[in-house]
């Protein structure tokens, strides 16, 4: 690794970590740095300001930080996978397959189980669906404006099945489906945190598939003269992203554009080879919901911003201009 | 190393793709598959290459299906006509993904790509942007991928192209096949699925010329290229003239069934 993308990865490292304080401090309530530090070591028994830091804003930093990573690093190896730098786990439909599964489980299963890990199952499941049916389609049709076609519809089936579950729902339930639909991060706590630390590790399994994906980015003919095995590689590929975004879906809702924007950043800052992309599009993506959703609480506080409003507000235009500088090299 | 076609046949469903293909492509020679569009040239090409697996390829009598992937991408580079990549790498990161199969060092790996970057003249192009590139300069970085998964063990390897010079003008064309013959010149194989027939006689060893899936002529470019031969295969009437002992064609019109 060259000297210049040592220096961007600390520098991505540091801004997590200072950001991270930052939003410790901020809020309906501010906590002065030295308190932070004091409620994190321990030593400072406030129950006001230690509830806040360690119930409240800590576990939806952290929260923050997974989630944005896993959307962002699945979003790179599916970007790899695809061969498309414009394909993402929302825009192709694993996030809303992912949301429609989570709401039907919500709906008809969760009233006699209230459980946050099949919610999560029952999300990984529908995320998978949806990917191996876009995969699908991709692979008869063999282009990719194909897939991002029927990404689209599957999109729309499951914002409309989503609504018709309103109907059917009870009250409660509908407010969590709602939910789904803005992508917030205000439910964070620790029981959300244990299910989100498995996303580390999917990105750690993720970059260790750094050199096959660069592979198959020259074409899957290319790929398997370079011994790589194509078909073994789509199946990882698709079950830790669809399980990355799955989680993500399940514990905050749909967070769109995190996936598509923060890989493309990190090509055109740090170079397009998969073994810098994962990892500091993790560090950056982590980063980057982080900052949106502690605009999201701040701004208008008490009352908040859904951080998928957000990252929807920055990422759309920025999709669009993506677009619109393309000019058509992009093969959709 | 001799890599070994023995009655060789290829179907897709029912449709049968090449039937009854003899060849061996040996070392330090180039070979050229010619033929009409749909004569089974790039079919061929495959399933020698390891691409598609048919029974009855063999390499040094053994076959070539109990290779792994990776031990045969140690030994053959295949280069398609056009390249899909459409991400911002830079020239010296594509040269690099020719290393994958290996599990060389990395101060080897980066010898190996000077070496190549240095034989193929790619000093100037190491730092640009693949995508930013014109159609002639990102094959001959291809090339160079490809050659940087072999250059250690060149003259035990197999090197496949097809079509390689359908986009090149006539500088780059002649500077590919510089490259051939010097790939050639040092023990590797070489195979090339070629339109262009005056090409293909110009450089190549010998000629395989296939219609319908089947082997029409084999032999030197003097054996094979003959206005009888290319009369049956093409469906012209073409004058052949001889150029320091290379046949060339001169398609003069269309034979009407």
């Amino acid at each position: 690794m060259s000297i210049n993308k040592a220096v961007k990865f600390i520098l991505l490292i540091f801004f997590l970590v200072a950001w991270s304080v930052f939003s410790l401090s901020v809020g309906a309530a501010k906590v002065s740095i030295p308190d932070i530090f004091a409620v994190l070591q321990g030593s400072k028994v406030d129950n006001l300001q230690s509830l806040i830091i360690m119930e409240l804003r800590l576990p939806r930093i952290l929260l923050a930080i997974f989630v944005g990573a896993g959307i962002a690093a699945s979003g790179a190896a599916i970007q790899g996978l695809f061969r498309n730098p414009l394909a993402d786990p929302a825009l192709i439909g694993v996030s809303s397959g992912a949301a429609l599964f989570g709401a039907l489980y919500l709906v008809f299963i969760g009233v006699f189980f209230q459980a946050l890990y099949g919610l999560a199952l029952s999300a990984f499941l529908g995320g998978l669906l949806t990917t191996c049916l876009v995969l699908e389609v991709g692979r008869r049709d063999g282009t990719i404006s194909a897939m991002l076609l029927a990404g689209v519809a599957i999109n729309a089936i499951a914002v409309a099945c989503i609504g018709l579950l309103s109907y059917i729902s009870s009250d409660v339930q509908l407010r969590s489906v709602a939910f789904w639909a803005l992508g917030s991060l205000g439910s964070a706590d620790w029981n959300n945190i244990y299910i989100a630390s498995l996303i580390p590790l999917i990105i750690i399994a993720l970059s260790l598939e750094s050199a096959r994906l660069n592979a198959i980015t020259l074409g899957e003919a290319e790929a398997l003269h370079l011994g790589v095995s194509v078909r073994s590689l789509r199946v990882r590929i698709i079950l830790l992203t669809a399980l990355a975004v799955s989680i993500g879906v399940a514990l905050t809702g749909v967070i769109v554009f995190i996936g598509l924007v923060v890989p493309h950043l990190v090509r055109l800052t740090m170079g397009s080879t998969h073994q810098t992309v994962i990892p500091a599009s993790a560090l950056l993506g982590g980063l980057l919901l982080l900052v949106a959703d502690t605009a999201g609480r701040t701004l208008v506080a008490p009352a908040e911003v859904p951080v998928g409003i957000l990252t929807a507000l920055i990422g759309g235009p920025f999709f669009v201009f993506l677009i619109m500088r393309s000019k058509g090299s992009l093969g959709i | 190393m001799t890599l070994q076609l023995r009655e060789v046949s290829f179907r897709i469903d029912s449709k049968l793709l090449l039937s009854n293909i003899n060849i061996s492509i040996q070392p330090a020679k180039i070979v050229s598959f010619i033929g009409p569009n749909g004569a089974g040239k790039t079919t061929l090409l495959r399933v020698a290459s390891g691409a598609l697996s048919a029974p009855g390829v063999t390499l040094d009598s053994k076959p070539l299906k109990a290779l792994t992937p990776e031990g045969r991408a140690r030994k053959f580079a295949f280069l398609n006509q056009s390249s899909e990549l459409n991400f911002p790498f830079k020239c010296l990161e594509v040269l690099h993904l020719g290393r994958i199969p290996h599990r060389t060092s990395r101060r080897c790996n980066e010898r190996i790509v000077e070496e190549v970057i240095n034989s193929l003249s790619l000093d100037k192009l190491v730092d640009r942007i693949y995508t930013t590139m014109s159609g002639g300069e990102k094959q001959r970085v291809q090339i160079g991928r490809i050659l940087c998964q072999v250059w250690d063990n060149i003259d035990s390897a197999f090197v496949f192209f097809d079509e390689p010079t359908a986009e090149l003008d006539l500088a780059h064309q002649l500077r590919f096949f510089d490259t051939v013959k010097m790939l050639a010149a040092r023990g590797a194989s070489i195979s090339l699925v070629l339109h262009d027939i005056n090409l293909a006689s110009r450089f190549s060893d010998e000629l395989i010329l296939l219609k319908s899936g089947k082997i029409l002529a084999i032999g030197s470019p003097r054996e094979v290229v003959t206005r009888a031969n290319i009369r049956d295969a093409f469906s012209v009437q073409a004058e052949v003239h001889h150029l320091s002992c290379r046949p060339i064609v001169q398609a003069n019109s269309v034979i009407k069934d």
